[in-house]
């Protein structure tokens, strides 16, 4: 019975402490997350190049905070990836990650013409954050 | 006879390694727990001294059409420039001038002034523009589209637009 409850103690102990890890190194750490979407492009009439500036650095937030984008949403439907990689053609943007510091272009496709006007853009990240902006498209 | 029976319970010693174990077990979970929720605690108070820090980095940018320059103010405490956006709707242009660590300090005399050379090539439809710094200073050797509009962005995330 001793061993029993000993084996069961050191597993609910293990659990805890790999929970505890992975929330501050996953989810938890979305809280720090600081994204700026610092230019939107439409280039031709559904072709939309994203550029974000991960500013969670060492120096404004204490720790280094590098984030993974999941997808890309203008007005509520997502894009695209048209980049080249294993992720064309989906949904998905994670493949590249935006290193705290760093400016990096994401390049996605509409499903349907992007009309002139104002446009919103979300930007979901793999630990649940989202960011928004407003755009124009002349 | 109760007082038998207290006596009994305290001299009785079966089970006594079972509940230390238990009280042990129960405050390593609690350590882990504490530790999480102070971290969270923590993480969230560096999320919004970011945020102060965001509302504090004022600055300013402002275009001058007939000389071509535009000059970048720092309005309330020091900060450091991260890129500037070159755009231009009618011709077509999304260009960037790298700006990393150029540093900018409150006050007239520290302002920033880009210049762009009139008689120079063109810019091209999108990638970065290359730039040399003098002093306060900072020259990009393309000329300018039609139509120009202008979007700072500093190393916190705080953008401002002509």
């Amino acid at each position: 019975m001793i061993l029993v409850v000993m084996v069961g103690m050191s597993l609910v102990f293990a659990y805890v402490a790999v929970y505890a890890d992975n929330y501050k190194t996953g989810v938890g750490s979305s809280v720090l997350e600081s994204l700026t979407l610092e230019d939107v492009w439409v280039d031709g009439s559904q072709t939309v190049h994203v550029w974000v500036y991960n500013s969670g650095t060492e120096a404004n937030l204490g720790t280094a905070v590098n984030l993974n984008i999941a997808t890309i949403y203008v007005d509520g439907s997502a894009l695209t990836n048209n980049q080249a990689g294993s992720n064309y053609g989906t949904i998905n943007f994670n493949e590249q990650s935006v290193n705290a510091g760093q400016n990096v272009q994401f390049i996605g496709e509409s499903s349907q013409p992007i009309a002139s006007g104002t446009h919103e853009i979300t930007v979901v990240t793999m630990r649940g954050s989202s960011f928004k902006e407003q755009f124009d498209v002349p | 006879m109760r007082e038998k029976k207290l006596k009994n319970l305290f001299r009785n010693r079966k089970g006594t390694a079972e509940v230390i174990g238990t009280i042990m077990f129960i405050m390593i979970l609690l350590f882990f727990f504490t530790n999480v929720y102070l971290w969270h605690d923590a993480a969230t108070k560096d999320a919004d001294q970011l945020y102060v820090e965001k509302m504090n980095a004022g600055m300013s940018i402002s275009f001058d059409n007939s000389s071509k320059q535009v000059i970048v103010n720092a309005t309330s405490s020091e900060i450091t420039l991260s890129m500037l956006w070159i755009n231009s709707d009618s011709a077509n242009v999304h260009v960037y001038a790298n700006l990393t660590n150029v540093p900018v300090s409150p006050g007239d005399d520290n302002a920033i002034t880009i210049t762009f050379n009139k008689e120079g090539l063109p810019m091209n439809q999108d990638g970065a523009v290359p730039w040399v710094r003098h002093g306060n200073t900072i020259q990009i050797a393309n000329s300018l589209p039609l139509n120009v509009t202008f979007t700072l962005v500093n190393t916190l995330g705080v953008m401002v637009s002509t």
